[in-house]
């Protein structure tokens, strides 16, 4: 088993040089300097080149990929174009903000989610089963800005019990996390049905009731089991859309996240933020899904198998 | 030689028989799913509103022009859905806004859906080491959550209508890669693939018109729910200030320009948010729809 643990955490190594030279690769295709971005329109070409030349700005692209890979490897991204702050400090005060908000979101989610999901399975066409799809599809269909919007005139236009922006008290992750762990229930509901579905249909399932099993023992162990595979995957799937609707989700509510501050970036070309923010996320991700792997490998026998001979 | 040719129309009747019947098939099934078909009708009730926006409002007088007099009004007889900061008729802009909400979703799929089959079936047709190139470089990209990559390449090359459209491309192409290598594998290799490869047919033809053409389902499916996705993207991205810049109408961009004005003009976000909503909910419905029709397992 340990094998395979190692295979998948080596495996991390090329995926994150691979994300890093992507984003690497797309954000040099910006127009503009650093120099004439820090300096401003009012500055001397001389002081821009000088300042450029400090940057490595004229160095070919493979030594500035491998400059830029070593710094990050001491922690280092860079300093902002806009503050002058180094980019990690930064981004280390926003991080634990926008987890805390993915990660309560997907929990609530979770709960919800995955046992409205397999009774809807195993009671399908049922009035329930009817309701929660229709539900899960509605909500699907609802940007979750919108729905923030609308909360917001809600609660703190009309009903003013909840803050409208930011994290200040308790009260102020309620919408946030609220809307965002509707979001991640629905879909955990429709993606648990549907694999316990496929489960419900197998032939073990049919010989497991011929026996005369009791239908609790078929749901919990025959079938949830087995469906277990595919849902953690789908959790794990579900942390990436919790990272991308927090982002938005961030600037309804001017919640000072990782979101905000990438978007402020973009608005001013403010390239070390940019890479840096979507680097960190890209690896939590990363990270996120080797976990998954590794809960596969601990959840399927067939994996355990394959790798303890 | 007459019953040579009687032998050739016989079988052409065959054919298309069987071609039309499959079709008719597939229709019958979509057609017994009431929410699919609800589907199907607003979404053309939809579609021809945005091909006769010209007709119905007129673009330069009624929907970009400011009228301040008329500013921020709630909705009235006048104004149905209200009035925005510039005085602009609401409803007008959603009519003309859904040209570019709902061609986005088509393009973006559609430009995703050829790259995706091309890529994909040349790297499930020959394996190997070109399979192994185009997967890694793919995985690599499925590594970056589609929302990032997105922002990333709108970040670099600037914020604009076309830029977003060629993000969304990117980002949606190595999933499509994906998912059409997988289903290729699935039938390169059974009796019709063969055959066309003994009569000596080239490869490129193989590819589109007997494999790829034969996994048509899942791709299918996958690109209509797909549309909904990428509509929702695109406003998302519109409502971060990186897509439509006003005074352009598209449904996210007007959300976005609404929020400042959410106490004294709510209807600036509800309107614009309930068409976007409805959109993307009649397309799932379809999506749902095509995919239990097309699923051969749920053939009875």
């Amino acid at each position: 088993m340990y094998k395979y643990v190692i295979k998948r955490i080596l495996l991390m190594i090329p995926i994150l040089l691979g994300i890093t030279l992507i984003v690497f690769f797309i954000m040099s295709l910006t127009p503009g300097d650093p120099g004439r971005m820090i300096l401003g329109q009012g500055a001397t070409q001389e002081a821009v080149d000088k300042l450029n030349d400090e940057f490595g700005f004229y160095d070919p692209l493979p030594l500035k990929f491998g400059n830029y890979i070593i710094d990050i490897l001491k922690g280092d991204f860079g300093v902002s174009y806009r503050t002058q702050r180094p980019v990690f400090d930064d981004l280390m005060v926003r991080l634990p903000t926008t987890l805390k908000l993915v990660i309560l979101s997907l929990l609530i989610g979770t709960i919800i989610g995955i046992p409205i999901g397999i009774l809807s399975a195993v009671k399908q066409y049922s009035a329930l089963d009817v309701f929660s799809t229709f539900f899960a599809l509605l909500i699907a269909s609802i940007p979750t800005f919108w729905l923030g919007f609308m909360l917001i005139i809600l609660f703190s236009l009309n009903l003013e019990i909840l803050p409208s922006t930011g994290l200040e008290s308790w009260k102020g992750y309620i919408m946030p996390v609220g809307i965002m762990a509707i979001g991640q229930a629905a879909s955990l509901i429709r993606l648990t049905r549907s694999s316990m579905l496929e489960v419900i249909r197998q032939d073990y399932i049919r010989t497991a009731r011929a026996k005369g099993v009791y239908e609790k023992i078929i749901v919990f162990k025959h079938s949830l089991r087995n469906a277990l595979i595919p849902i953690v995957t789908v959790v794990g799937m579900s942390f990436a859309r919790g990272l991308g609707g927090t982002l938005i989700i961030e600037k309804v509510f001017a919640i000072q996240g990782v979101g905000t501050f990438m978007f402020d970036a973009i608005g001013t070309k403010d390239i070390p933020v940019v890479m840096a923010g979507v680097i960190f996320l890209a690896a939590i991700f990363s990270l996120c899904n080797l976990i998954v792997d590794l809960l596969y490998g601990y959840l399927d026998p067939r994996i355990k198998a394959q790798y303890s001979k | 030689m007459t019953n040579k040719k009687n032998k050739k129309n016989k079988n052409k009747v065959l054919k298309e028989e069987k071609k039309t019947s499959q079709l008719k098939e597939i229709w019958f099934r979509l057609k017994k799913n009431k929410l699919a078909v609800m589907g199907l009708i607003i979404l053309l009730i939809l579609i021809l509103i945005a091909i006769f926006a010209d007709l119905i409002v007129d673009y330069d007088n009624v929907v970009v022009k400011t009228n301040m007099p008329e500013r921020l009004q709630p909705p009235s007889g006048k104004h149905w859905f209200g009035t925005d900061e510039f005085g602009r008729d609401i409803l007008a802009r959603i009519i003309h806004g859904s040209r570019v909400s709902l061609s986005i979703g088509v393009i973006v799929v559609a430009i995703s859906v050829f790259f995706g089959c091309l890529l994909g079936g040349i790297a499930g047709y020959y394996g190997g080491m070109i399979d192994n190139v185009i997967m890694r470089i793919a995985d690599i990209f499925l590594a970056i959550p589609a929302i990032l990559l997105t922002i990333t390449i709108v970040a670099a090359l600037g914020i604009g209508m076309t830029n977003l459209l060629i993000a969304l491309v990117i980002a949606n192409i190595p999933g499509y890669t994906r998912l059409v290598r997988a289903v290729v594998l699935s039938v390169k290799d059974v009796e019709y693939v063969e055959a066309a490869r003994a009569i000596g047919l080239r490869d490129g033809r193989i590819i589109f018109k007997h494999v790829i053409a034969n996994c048509m389902a899942p791709i299918l499916v996958n690109a209509t729910m797909s549309i909904a996705g990428t509509i929702l993207s695109a406003a998302g991205l519109s409502f971060i200030g990186l897509g439509i810049q006003p005074p352009n109408p598209e449904w996210g961009a007007m959300l976005s320009g609404g929020r400042q004005f959410l106490r004294v003009a709510p209807h600036m976000v509800i309107f614009p948010g309930i068409f976007i909503i409805i959109a993307v909910l009649m397309i799932n419905f379809v999506g749902d729809g095509l995919r239990d029709a097309l699923d051969p397992k749920l053939k009875d």
